[in-house]
């Protein structure tokens, strides 16, 4: 199968996601359309279930999402859990402690676990 | 704070200064044109501008006092003179009853502006303007030559300078001015108590500093504090005065001169009893921190370093002299006096008697104190033998040995052993270890004064006395084999310097130790005395030699020869001149102590230092075959007489380059270097002329270098003058006419055959353009009719947006109802746009009073609506309940089920709009309060932390189900002091600073943490102005919204 592909937007995050179990969320997720944005990222990632990936690593490098976006990453991330071996990678800024909080709640929602990753600030 | 100032001024009088400190006078003689000063600033060359009663202004470089435009000398009176960031000085000349401004510091660039309409009394600078206080009147702001009355018909109490943001006191409010706008803070009907124009000083922690008709006094809070004592003697009021960054106080009066109030020595200054400081009009701090005191018959005096602090019986001590000095690992100074016990200093300088302390003797002799080498430990050599000090707990380490001791005059500690010379029936080197006493080293002399001390060299304890030097070992000296054969009469102390070279001081001479040679020096040498009773090294590797007249604080050439002596005695503040033995401790911050026969005085390091402030260097004049220019004569931009983007003819090429360097504290001491790049290949040798001059320069471009040093040759940066010399004229002109020449042959032929074809194709482009100029005509009439509409409906809608602003206004409560109900409070609401989806309510319940915070989806005109909505709904899920039991969570259930309810009654139910919410309950009477939030948490301020007291993440208006219990009570007790912050997300989640990230909670919480002990009103302004520098050049993202509420 392909892999999916998307830049990035002003409204919407960069997405890699590749059929070998690599997955890449990284930007801001605000899109004026929603469901446009995700149901792609959706239908993908059913297609990906019957190619039986090995593995599934999803860096989630979102810093920011709104609240319309949560609804969908959380549908996403709970489909992470038909899959073996899931690691997510939930980085955040080390000061940005509601992202951190979310992950966390988020974390409690699947069978699987996360590794959070504090992004420090260089200055 | 309050309990701090109670103590100050009860005590600021018994606990005075009085030695004399040293001032240098600019008078007359020194050039002043007249005796009289009425006003001194500094411009950013470093000069100063004085002005005089009657001799009009001058400028001051150090050397010469330089009279400015003379018609000035023709006013009568000059009141005061300020500069401002912009360097325009102002002076209020005639008893207030002209402005005159010179712009940019330029005596050049003078504005008049006659002022005897307003009653000036006092001036205050600021960013680019100048406030002039005009007392019961108003404000007169002056900015780039125009005038703008503020606060009119006011009371004004004050302006005021707090780290560039200019507030005013007036009428009973207080207000920040920026850029001419005034900014509502706060209200005290109390300031209309407080006179109207005198001296007053505002600070971030909201006190108000004020000088009433006699002394200063302080207003905080309700609180009037006069300080009745502050001046012995005088009854005239303070006519300036200063609040230092460390809380002391400068001021000044008349009759009593110049004071300064250390507060945390709680101890006053006064330098009044300088006979030459006369009538004291003011003084003035320059940007080297120097303080400059000027008024009548004194004319300018510059106070000298502030080196000296005395400790004398006045300080409670019971004997003045002082022997045994020693200071332990907390900073604490332990002292010892002939028969008056010891003393402890600690680090704020208070002075407090062993006796109190540790229950020592009060008649205690102690000649001796040394620490152990970790300095947790005190040892005191006494006449009830060796007192260890340690943890708080004082212990006689030799009581139970077999000897008594008359004196112990030195103490060791190497090891967990002391050592110590002690006088009982004879005098002998003791060893104290183990808790055993033994005799170490006896004598077989009689004479009681045959030792000296015991130092410690090399990790070995050594001994001095009488003909001796040398390692101390059981039994025996070891003699110290460089003296060996040296004429060493009685040795007394040691100390080896920094760089490893050993100092020896004795009764007839001293000796100086170092690899290459064995060096003696005494009277013959410069030393003031032959007798030196210690010997210690500072940090830049002078050598102390107390003696009878003083201390000699001496310098070394690498040669070891003596460079210079400097003698420190009672002219430079030492309490007596006559120093005992051994009595003198360099502590761990450098500073100096020395126990003299009558009192302990210290020398501070911090002024104590070199000048590290390099002069200010400028280029004063440009003069060609030695001759002064009038530059603006000949077309040149000029800046203070010196022409910018010079060029000059070839023949233009001698020039005299004239500099000034300010270096006020000593003018004399200033050194040039200079370099032309463009001539010369490196920096020219140092020179102390401020003149150079280059003849001869051939053409091209230039750069003038020149950099300056003061006194202790620390260098400015180099300063740059770029100039330019031509290139002869007939030069260029040959080439130029040979170049016309040529180019204009071959462009004539080519111009005439093309003129025919141009010619042609001119008329045919003529017919184009008109075509489509009528096309765009069209256009732009569309496009302007377009513009026209678009105009009007925008006038519209704002128009509607300004009554909607009204609208939603009217739903936020009263400010009364804060104020009523707590002790200090702030709300920052700054809205994105003119209507804001953030907005906070406040309800009373009975005991119970509701605050919430609430921030609705969206912001700008949807989110004003939802905050009808939910302002709506907030009010009807608190009508019906329970008083005695408010539950902030079971109402955020009611508002959750009513939003829902509502929602639900459309069929399309996609709108996912609602809110998040900060409510807290609060009692009053019984001191508590109650949390509970949907995704907004509230912080808790107490003892400098934060506690965060989390809401649920549950919001209010989505459609998740959730259990009715969903939201929590959170309980917290409440205690005087604490402040509670509830807020919206809009300023943690700003995006600005450097890399463009979100602001965050955590340097938020810090932000508060750091400014919670201000006055709630300055939070509020520091708040924004952090959000404003945060922002930077992004837009504000959200509504912003903080509420502080103090307790």
């Amino acid at each position: 199968m392909n892999d999916l592909i998307l830049e990035a937007t002003d409204t919407a995050p960069k997405i890699h996601f590749q059929s070998n179990g690599n997955l890449i969320m990284d930007g801001e997720s605000r899109p004026e359309n929603v469901v446009k944005f995700f149901e792609p990222l959706m239908n993908w990632m059913d297609e990906l279930k019957s190619h039986e990936p090995d593995h599934i690593t999803l860096d989630f490098k979102l810093e920011y999402y709104n609240s319309s976006s949560a609804k969908f990453i959380m549908e996403l991330l709970l489909k992470l859990n038909n899959f073996k071996n899931v690691l997510v990678k939930w980085h955040y800024d080390e000061m940005d402690e509601d992202l951190l909080e979310s992950g966390e709640e988020f974390e409690k929602l699947v069978n699987y676990s996360f590794e959070f990753i504090a992004i420090e600030d260089e200055d | 704070m309050k309990i701090n100032l109670l103590f100050l001024f009860l005590f600021a009088s018994l606990f005075s200064w009085t030695q004399t400190y040293n001032f240098d006078i600019y008078s007359v003689e020194e050039g002043l044109p007249q005796s009289q000063v009425t006003g001194v600033t500094e411009d950013q060359k470093g000069q100063l501008w004085v002005s005089t009663l009657l001799g009009g202004v001058s400028i001051f470089d150090g050397n010469t006092f330089t009279p400015i435009h003379p018609e000035l000398s023709s006013l009568t009176s000059v009141d005061k003179i300020i500069r401002n960031n912009n360097n325009d000085i102002l002076l209020l000349g005639e008893r207030s009853r002209e402005i005159i401004v010179f712009k940019g510091a330029n005596p050049d660039s003078i504005t008049r502006i006659d002022a005897a309409k307003w009653k000036l009394k006092n001036v205050i600078a600021g960013d680019s303007d100048f406030y002039l206080n005009c007392g019961n009147d108003s404000l007169i702001r002056y900015q780039n030559g125009k005038i703008s009355t503020i606060l009119k018909g006011q009371h004004i109490v004050t302006v005021n300078s707090l780290n560039g943001a200019i507030y005013a006191i007036a009428d009973s409010s207080l207000y920040n001015l920026r850029d001419g706008f005034t900014t509502y803070l706060s209200t005290d009907p109390n300031y209309l108590k407080i006179q109207s124009n005198i001296p007053a000083v505002l600070l971030y922690s909201g006190e108000l500093w004020y000088a009433p008709e006699k002394g200063i006094s302080c207003y905080l809070k309700n609180e009037f504090v006069h300080f009745d004592k502050k001046y012995e003697g005088s009854d005239r009021p303070v006519n300036a005065f200063n609040i230092e960054d460390d809380g002391s106080i400068w001021l000044s009066t008349v009759d009593q001169g110049l004071a300064k109030f250390e507060n945390k020595k709680t101890a006053y200054i006064n330098f009044s009893k300088d006979p030459a400081m006369g009538y004291v009009r003011g003084f003035m701090k320059d940007s080297h921190g120097r303080i400059w005191v000027f008024g009548d018959g004194s004319g300018l005096l510059l106070l000298e370093n502030l080196a000296v602090t005395n400790y004398t019986k006045e300080d409670g001590m019971l004997v003045e002299e002082i022997w045994g000095l020693a200071e332990n690992d907390k900073g604490e100074i332990f002292v010892g006096t002939m028969g008056g016990g010891a003393y402890r200093i600690n680090q704020d300088g208070l002075m407090e008697p062993c006796s109190k302390l540790y229950n020592l003797s009060t008649d205690l002799v102690v000649q001796s104190a040394c620490s152990s080498s970790d300095m947790k430990t005190i040892y005191l050599g006494t006449n009830e033998g060796i007192i260890s000090i340690k943890d708080g707990k004082a212990k006689h380490l030799t009581t139970n040995s077999k000897f008594s001791f008359r004196r112990i005059f030195s103490v060791l500690e190497k090891n967990d052993s002391i050592y110590f010379v002690g006088v009982s029936d004879s005098t002998n080197v003791y060893l104290h270890a183990n808790g055993k006493t033994e005799i170490y080293l006896s004598t077989t002399e009689s004479k009681s004064n045959y030792f000296g001390l015991i130092t410690e060299l090399h990790d070995q304890v050594y001994i001095s006395g009488n003909g001796i030097f040398g390692r101390l070992k059981k039994g025996e000296i070891l003699p110290y084999s460089p003296l060996e054969g040296k004429d060493i009469a009685y040795l007394v102390d040691a100390i080896e310097s920094s760089t490893g070279v050993l100092y020896i001081s004795g009764t007839e001479r001293m000796f100086r130790i170092s690899e290459e040679s064995v060096k003696s020096y005494d009277m013959a040498n410069g030393l003031n005395s032959n007798v030196g009773v210690f010997i210690e090294a500072d940090q830049y590797d002078r050598v102390l030699m107390g003696h009878e007249k003083g201390v000699d604080q001496i310098t070394f050439d690498s040669n070891g020869d003596i460079k210079n002596i400097e003698l420190i005695d009672g002219g430079t503040g030492l309490a007596n001149p006559e120093t005992n033995m051994g009595a003198v401790l360099r502590d761990s911050k450098n500073n100096l102590w020395i126990g003299t026969i009558a009192g302990l005085s210290k020398y501070d390091d911090r002024y104590n230092n070199k000048n590290e402030h390099p002069p200010k260097v400028f280029l004063n004049d440009l003069r060609l075959l030695y001759e002064s220019q009038d530059w603006r004569k000949r077309e040149f931009n000029v800046e203070d007489n010196i022409p910018v983007n010079l060029t000059l003819k070839h023949n233009d090429n001698h020039l005299t380059f004239d500099f000034k360097a300010i270096n006020l504290s000593d003018p004399a001491g200033v050194k040039f270097q200079y370099m032309l790049e463009g001539n010369d290949e490196k920096w020219l040798p140092i020179t102390e002329d401020a003149s150079i001059t280059y003849s001869n320069l051939s053409p091209g471009m230039y750069t003038m270098k020149a950099k300056a040093c003061n006194e202790d040759g620390v260098w400015s940066y180099p300063i740059n003058y770029d100039f330019e010399i031509l290139p002869p004229f007939w030069q260029t002109t040959w080439f130029r006419i040979s170049f016309l020449i040529f180019i204009g042959g071959s462009i004539y032929g080519f111009v005439k055959l093309r003129l025919r074809k141009l010619k042609k194709e001119k008329i045919e482009l003529q017919q184009k353009v008109e075509e489509r100029t009528k096309e765009i005509v069209k256009q732009k009439e569309l496009v302007e009719d377009q513009n026209k509409e678009i105009e009007k409906k925008n006038e519209l809608i704002t128009d509607s947006i300004s009554y909607a602003q009204k609208i939603q206004k009217s739903i936020l409560p009263p400010t009364g109802v804060f104020e009523r109900q707590f002790d200090d409070y702030f709300i920052l609401y700054q809205p994105k746009d003119m209507v804001s989806g953030d907005f906070y309510w406040q309800k009373d319940l009975g005991d119970w009073s509701l605050i919430a915070c609430i921030d609705c989806t969206g912001h700008g005109v949807p989110g004003a609506l939802m905050s009808i909505i939910s302002q709506n709904i907030l009010e009807a899920s608190t009508s019906n309940i329970n008083e005695t039991d408010v539950s902030p969570a079971a109402i955020l259930q009611e508002a959750r089920n009513r939003m829902h309810t509502m929602k639900n009654r459309y069929a399309n139910s996609e709108v996912k709009d609602g809110m998040a919410i900060s409510l807290l309950a609060v009692n009053h009477k019984t001191q508590q309060a109650k949390y509970a939030g949907s995704y907004h948490d509230a912080y808790l301020l107490r003892n400098k932390e934060i506690e965060i007291i989390k809401g649920d993440r549950i919001a209010i208006g989505q459609n998740m189900e959730v259990n009715d219990d969903a939201f929590q009570d959170k309980s917290i007790s409440i205690t005087k002091g604490d402040i509670l912050y509830v807020f919206s997300d809009g300023y943690a989640d700003q995006k600005g600073g450097k890399k463009n990230k979100k602001y965050f909670y955590k340097p938020f919480r810090n932000f508060l943490i750091e400014h919670h002990e201000e006055m709630m009103f300055i939070q509020k302004d520091k708040l924004w102005d952090e959000f404003i520098t945060w922002k930077g050049d992004n837009e504000q993202y959200d509504d912003v919204l903080v509420i502080g509420l103090k307790f």
